[in-house]
């Protein structure tokens, strides 16, 4: 893969400041690119940016890079490496800060598909209040795993045939005020 | 005593059995789970990667609506103690995130000003019924069986307010009250990669499968976990190894109240084995029992 | 009644004239009915600026002086020397700190310009009220205590002995020596550390000025600044020390085994036990605790066997009182307990080891005669260090130990030395700031000490796949590579942080010397005094005034001599002239300026039910001033009326720009210019 060198642009590197600023970000700018966050993390040695790169990149200014990464939507939010940061930095949640920009930015590619079950999720819970699994799993599966879904459905109908699979949606009694807090909650965008 | 209990969307699809098990679990134990009515989803770890707000209001209409109550807000699920507890944190401190909160609650009519006490089950059963209560609740001890205990990720990162962040031990003394051995393992506290079962079987599936390889060398006879993703995780996992319907070689992958419950002579349709995505693991715990029955009264 | 005051503003380079608007400040307060003579000048500290000051008090009989510039705590002694040189009570010298509290804090020229009036107004005011005072002179102990017998305690002994003085030295082990006689080698020279140190812990134990207090402990002290009584307890060691000839029958013959501090748990020693081969003294004690006869009333093989009948059981603690002049702290550190850190393995894997354990193992007399073994006796393979354990961690110690990169240097050095075992070092920076510190990290580069930049995360039977591996996996980001690697290894050794001593709190109380957030002693100024306290004959030295190297340490301790033999040198100390004084009238005997003193400088006089203040103990601090309820004591220069006074100049001189402000805005009068016109004048009440 061919590379240039990063030409530091005037406006261009005030990345950290950004992330620094926010309520998740408050101890960042500490960082020690020691490392431990990458060998505590249980994906890192599937990622192409491991959780210290990604820092190392947010100083550096690599905003698309940062935001294009996969290394966000592989978290599985075990909480390894906020726990274990010696500068007690709260990674977890910039990792969550920064899948939400990707999402906010439309920077969230093919790759990271993720996303889409992410938004789909939150758009099932928005409707009905609760997630119904059924219907997540056929429109995510339909959306991108058209032939995976044929693998899934074994679980699929074990599950329905035990019981463990709702047909119906739940509906919430008090869906209309739900409904109204919802769309103020989506009004604040962060 | 009354609780106020909120399930959690699990609950009520892929852990019914869970939600079984705990009931009947509470019944023989003489205490009462009243479900928070009309309690939503608390958004997890998903809804927080699209909308921070939306996440916090979620969460926080629940605690809203228990708050009246004035009643703890109990629940089996680690992911959603965790989004709770952080509504409860973050809607406490300063900063424009209360304020958006509260007009989103207020938009649908409610209010919040902090005080709902939510807990986890695992140390509702260890400080409220207490490891005594549930010792003297045992009618079948389950002595000679094997029990690993997996605690996940959320139960014990960022915060444990009730056990040792590193070595919890609460799944132990549940597991020792129940007359079963608990069988140590080095990764008890390694996330499942559950978050991931659906998007990146081949990443959530490696996890998985570490942490049951570590359980198996560590001669256990059945795992019990302390939350309902991991438990369908490490049975899905077992699940997409083993070719159906031979269930054969699969860990019986058991709910907190399953175990307790197998305990206390609760029949297995009671505690909603039948339910569970392994196959034959009645089969399985059924021919463990004889054994050790066989190993007592031989 | 009038004054003569001399106001001086400083520019200060352009510390203070950048921001204030120094010719204004001057012009504004010349105007004012006391003030004889205004300057301004780029540095009044420079002799040329003192001798303006000179000049003025001769010209003018000046009877007091205001110099606006730094905080008083960089020249106050400087102006009050320059008003006592010629012939002006330096009681009579009033700072204004228009730079730290104005200039280098306040971003708006005008409202800085303003802000510096209203201060030196208030330094004007509080002036007319100050009264000359003297200090006292007392004399001073000619013999200093050294509490701490590691190779600081042992450097500030022997260059105070030196020097002339009697030195009492107190060491609560039985031997001197420290952490430093538990090395092997040190870097980068690799010098035999016990090498080097014996010859000077043989010196202190010969010295005719050194009295040797080992096995002992300062149990309190008290006086004043040149004049301490400390009373020292001798703990019992139930051997006659007089009668003992060190033969060692005693400590061979013991039947009694417990784990040896020395080796720190990793080897056995005796009941009565002597520390290590060339301890000073050279004499056993016996462990009470271990000691077959004191637990169970049987044994005393000890006594049997001693030729010299120096064993002792009826031994009790003695008390001993000196007086000193000069005291050193020296008490050194302690080391992290890794234990706190549960994912590196530390008492849960045997081969984990703490530096200090492993510097006790690679020494030719420590628990395994200096050959790399396993717990299991078979030498490792592959070694790994891990840095910053507990160090440059918001959880346990934010600061960094300073010594464990270049310990951790030569640890792998010495592994290569003693075996083939190939070594990672796991670093996130590496220190090595020293005379010869760098060369000695490249001779260790080219060693092929294979170094890898990441902090370890963790440590454990496991690799990444779950699976046991019979070797220790070592799991750390390669940064530099941009990998994460898993790193096989049969031994781990922890760099763990130096934290203060667990009794540093009482130690600093029982010695009145401050402690910073980390518990380390605090000295007088971080920069131009690393070796004093608050206290003038207190001195810090070594580990325990924060973490660093052996030459530091060195540094260090005889700088402290150095402040010790000073002060006793002059034979004398002045006593700050500003105390608490208490008005019988008012004193209700309610004692709550007796409870709040830090000095212990107030005694309550039960015949005359009140409360006396010694001078020589009080420092000043005021802080029974503010506690007495009654109003009833009062500190030289510092007497409500002096402080209110000074208040309302201030105020006064505010409420004065306000006017002057809105009538500008009709007249445009310039507010420096109208202040004559006013005819403030600031006459003490």
């Amino acid at each position: 893969m061919e590379r240039q060198a990063l030409v530091e642009a005037e406006q261009q590197n005030d990345l950290l400041e950004q992330i620094a600023a926010l309520p998740e970000g408050e101890r960042v700018l500490s960082c020690l690119q020691c490392g431990t966050c990458s060998a505590t993390c249980p994906v890192a040695p599937m990622l192409e940016h491991s959780p210290r790169q990604i820092f190392a990149m947010v100083r550096a200014g690599m905003r698309t890079e940062v935001l294009r990464s996969l290394t966000p939507w592989m978290c599985s939010s075990c909480y390894e490496c906020t726990v274990n940061c010696p500068a007690q930095i709260k990674i977890t949640e910039i990792m969550y800060a920064l899948k939400r920009t990707a999402i906010r930015e439309r920077l969230t590619t093919d790759e990271s598909d993720v996303h889409r079950f992410y938004k789909l999720f939150t758009q099932i819970v928005c409707k009905f209040g609760r997630i119904h699994e059924l219907l997540l799993l056929l429109k995510y599966m339909m959306l991108r795993h058209p032939v995976g879904l044929l693998s899934q459905s074994l679980v699929g109908l074990r599950m329905m045939s035990t019981g463990c699979m709702r047909i119906q949606p739940h509906k919430l009694r008090n869906q209309e005020s739900f409904d109204r807090m919802v769309e103020k909650a989506l009004t604040f965008e962060e | 005593m009354k609780y106020l209990y909120y399930p959690g969307c699990s609950q009520k699809g892929t852990s019914r059995s869970y939600e079984e098990s705990l009931f009947a679990v509470l019944s023989k134990l003489d205490i009462e789970f009243e479900e928070l009515d009309d309690w939503n989803c608390c958004g997890t770890t998903t809804v927080i990667s699209v909308n921070k707000v939306l996440s916090l209001t979620l969460a926080a209409r629940n605690l809203a609506l228990a708050r009246p109550t004035g009643l703890p807000l109990i629940t089996p699920c680690p992911s959603c103690w965790l989004s709770l507890t952080k509504a409860n944190m973050v809607l406490s401190e300063g900063g424009t995130l209360p304020e958006k909160v509260a007009a989103a609650l207020a938009a649908g009519g409610l209010t919040y000003d902090g005080g709902t006490v939510v807990r986890h089950l695992l140390e509702f059963f260890v400080n409220e019924v207490g490891i005594r209560g549930i010792e003297e609740s045992v009618k079948a001890h389950l002595t000679g069986l094997r029990v690993a205990p997996y605690y996940g990720c959320q139960l014990v990162r960022p915060y444990a307010p009730y056990d040792d962040g590193y070595d919890p031990q609460n799944l132990e003394k549940v597991i020792e009250a129940t007359g079963a051995e608990p069988a140590a393992f080095e990764v008890k506290t390694a996330c499942c990669g559950g978050t991931m079962m659906t998007t990146r079987r081949d990443v959530g599936g490696g996890m998985s499968m570490k942490i049951l390889r570590n359980i198996r060398e560590a001669g256990a006879d059945l795992v019990v976990t302390a939350c309902p993703l991991c438990q369908l995780n490490l049975e899905l996992v077992q699940y997409r190894e083993n070719s159906w319907p031979r269930g054969g070689d699969a860990l019986p992958i058991l709910n907190i109240t399953q175990l307790i419950g197998l305990a206390m002579g609760i029949s297995r349709k009671e505690l909603g084995f039948s339910r569970l995505l392994l196959p034959g693991v009645e089969r399985s715990i059924i021919g463990k029992q004889q054994q050790m029955a066989e190993a007592v009264g031989g | 009644m009038s004054r003569r005051i001399g106001v001086y503003v400083c520019h200060c380079g352009s510390n203070i004239a950048g921001k204030v608007d120094v010719k204004a400040v001057s012009e504004a307060v010349g105007g004012f009915p006391d003030v004889i003579v205004t300057r301004e000048y780029q540095f009044m500290c420079s002799e040329p600026g003192q001798e303006l000051i000179r000049q003025d008090i001769r010209d003018y009989q000046l009877d007091g002086v205001v110099v606006a510039a730094c905080s008083p705590l960089m020249h106050e002694k400087t102006f009050r020397a320059t008003c006592s040189s010629v012939g002006l009570n330096h009681y009579l010298l009033q700072m204004a700190n228009i730079r730290e509290q104005c200039s280098w804090v306040t971003e708006d020229p005008q409202a800085a310009t303003e802000k510096a009036k209203a201060i030196v107004s208030g330094a004007i005011g509080k002036l007319c009220a100050l009264k000359p005072l003297a200090e006292r002179e007392v004399p001073v102990v000619e013999a200093v205590l050294v509490v701490g017998g590691g190779i600081a305690g042992i450097q500030a002994a022997l260059q105070c002995a030196e020097a002339g003085y009697k030195v009492y030295l107190v060491e609560r082990r039985q031997s001197i020596g420290g952490h430093m006689a538990m090395l092997d080698k040190t870097f980068p020279t690799l010098d035999c550390s016990a090498c080097i140190l014996t010859p000077k812990m043989v010196a202190v134990g010969q010295h005719p000025n050194i009295q040797l207090f080992a096995y002992s402990e300062v149990e309190s002290v008290s006086g004043y600044a040149g004049n301490m009584s400390v009373r020292i307890r001798r703990k019992a060691s139930y051997v006659d020390h007089e009668r003992c000839n060190g033969c060692g029958l005693c400590q061979e013959r013991c039947p009694s085994k417990v784990p040896d501090e020395f080796e720190q748990g990793k080897a056995q020693r005796r009941a009565i036990y002597t520390m290590f081969p060339q301890a000073v003294p050279n004499k056993p004690v016996i462990d009470r605790e271990a000691c077959i006869y004191f637990t169970k009333g049987k044994c005393r093989a000890c006594e049997k066997l001693c030729k010299q009948g120096a064993i002792d059981f009826d031994q009790e603690d003695t008390f001993e009182e000196v007086k000193v002049g000069a005291i050193i702290l020296a008490t050194g550190h302690q080391t992290f307990d890794a234990a706190q850190m549960p994912q590196y393995g530390y008492e849960r894997y045997p081969d984990v080891y703490t530096a200090l354990e492993f510097e006790r193992m690679v020494n030719a007399s420590g628990f395994t005669q200096g050959k790399i073994l396993k717990s299991n006796g078979d030498t490792p393979e592959t070694v790994a260090i891990v840095h910053c354990v507990g160090s440059r961690d918001q959880r346990h110690h934010p600061y960094c130990s300073e010594v464990c990169c270049m310990y951790s240097l030569k640890l792998a050095h010495l592994i290569r030395e003693h075996s083939s075992a190939r070594v990672y070092d796991f670093y996130i920076d590496m220190r090595c700031v020293g005379k010869g510190y760098e060369e000695f990290f490249d001779r260790l580069l080219r060693e092929g000490v294979r170094f890898v930049r990441g902090k370890v995360a963790s440590i454990s039977r496991y690799d990444g796949n779950g699976n046991e591996t019979g070797k220790l996996i070592v799991r750390a980001e390669d940064t530099l590579a941009g990998i994460i690697r898993e790193i096989p290894v049969d031994m781990v050794i922890l760099a763990t942080a130096l934290e203060a001593q667990a009794d540093a709190e009482d130690v600093g109380r029982l010695f009145g010397v401050s402690r910073n957030h980390a518990g380390f002693f605090l000295e007088q100024h971080p920069k131009l005094n690393p070796f004093g306290t608050s206290s003038a004959c207190i001195f810090i030295a070594g580990t325990c005034a924060g973490p660093k190297d052996i030459p530091q340490t060195v540094s260090q301790a005889s700088a402290a001599a150095s402040g010790a033999i000073t002060l006793l040198k002059q034979g004398k100390v002045l006593v700050e002239a500003i105390a608490a004084h208490n008005n019988d009238e008012r004193c209700a005997a309610c004692l709550t300026c007796l409870s709040v003193c830090p000095y212990g400088a107030i005694t309550y006089e039960e015949k005359k039910n009140r409360v006396v203040v010694d001078e020589s103990l009080c420092q000043g601090c005021g802080t029974c001033v503010a506690a007495c309820p009654a109003g009833a004591m009062e500190a030289d220069n510092f007497t409500d009326q002096q402080i209110l006074n000074e208040i309302e100049a201030v105020l006064s001189w505010e409420r004065m720009l306000k006017e002057e402000k809105a009538k500008e805005a009709v007249e445009s009068v310039s507010a420096t210019g109208s202040v004559g016109i006013h005819k403030e004048s600031y006459q003490p009440l």
